[in-house]
């Protein structure tokens, strides 16, 4: 099993939103910082590859805590935390609605293995919550 | 859970080392994370290298406290996401660069001080 292969699995270990939207990122950026430690000495690079497995568990775990103790909802929990049912303006609970409605169909294509499908919600998702930022800057409620 | 920017608390609390290196190197334009990473290596005198985990846990965070954006960047590198500092973000930085030059004041008072004090002695 290769060091590669290795991260991969430990990448499973997130929970699957956070998945979808960072996984191949992440990917690109551990095989790049591993090629530029290769060309180190024998030592740095055994300590780069526990630094960042041990980084990578410590990750799944703070990011299942986040989603697991947050009661807003998953990704969207800042925003979801700032929306109040109470006195806000309707479009900017229709964008939050639309957000919500987005992270949910992306859950529910993950563990539907439909995982194109989870990408283009993850995109229209984006593009919502630009949108909802945009809406509540110009109510004046900030980010 | 410890929140990056808890809305109560936002502005008072120290920034952890992680978050504000990464809000420092956005500072002066978008990264991505590769680029992030290389870039808190050089801010901190190689003293501080984030691993892949502890830097899109943190960046995570930050998107959901719309501290940073998230925007895809049309170039030629193999990362097409890149990372910007919202206008909150910067805000926030501002607050702890305020926070840190009142900590260094006070350090830089007592010393002088504590010196002060020990010619004296002498």
């Amino acid at each position: 099993m290769t060091i590669n292969q290795i991260f991969r699995i430990l990448l499973g270990l997130y929970p699957a939103q956070h998945q979808v939207l960072f996984n191949a990122e992440m990917t690109t950026v551990f095989e790049a910082a591993l090629a530029e430690r290769r060309r180190q000495s024998g030592a740095a690079w055994v300590r780069f590859v526990i630094s960042e497995f041990a980084g990578l568990i410590a990750g799944a775990i703070s990011a299942w805590t986040a989603r697991l103790f947050r009661t807003a909802g998953p990704v969207v929990a800042t925003a979801g935390a700032s929306v109040s049912p109470i006195g806000l303006p309707n479009d900017v609970v229709e964008a939050q609605q639309r957000v919500d409605a987005l992270v949910s169909g992306m859950v529910d294509a993950i563990a539907h293995h439909q995982f194109e499908k989870a990408r283009l919600y993850s995109g229209q998702e984006r593009d919502a919550r630009k949108q909802l930022r945009e809406i509540r800057r110009r109510r004046g409620l900030g980010e | 859970m410890r929140h990056v920017a808890d809305q109560s608390d936002a502005g008072n609390k120290p920034l952890s080392e992680a978050v504000s290196f990464i809000l420092s190197s956005l500072a002066d334009r978008p990264r991505h994370g590769y680029a992030l990473m290389q870039d808190i290596e050089t801010l901190s005198g190689g003293r501080v290298r984030l691993s892949t985990g502890t830097l899109y846990g943190a960046l995570r965070r930050l998107l959901e406290d719309a501290w940073i954006e998230r925007f895809e960047q049309d170039d030629t590198s193999r990362e097409k996401q890149a990372y910007r500092l919202a206008p909150a973000g910067r805000a926030q930085l501002r607050r702890e660069l305020a926070r840190v030059e009142q900590l260094t004041r006070a350090i830089h008072t007592r010393l002088k001080v504590h010196e002060r004090l020990k010619i004296r002695e002498v």
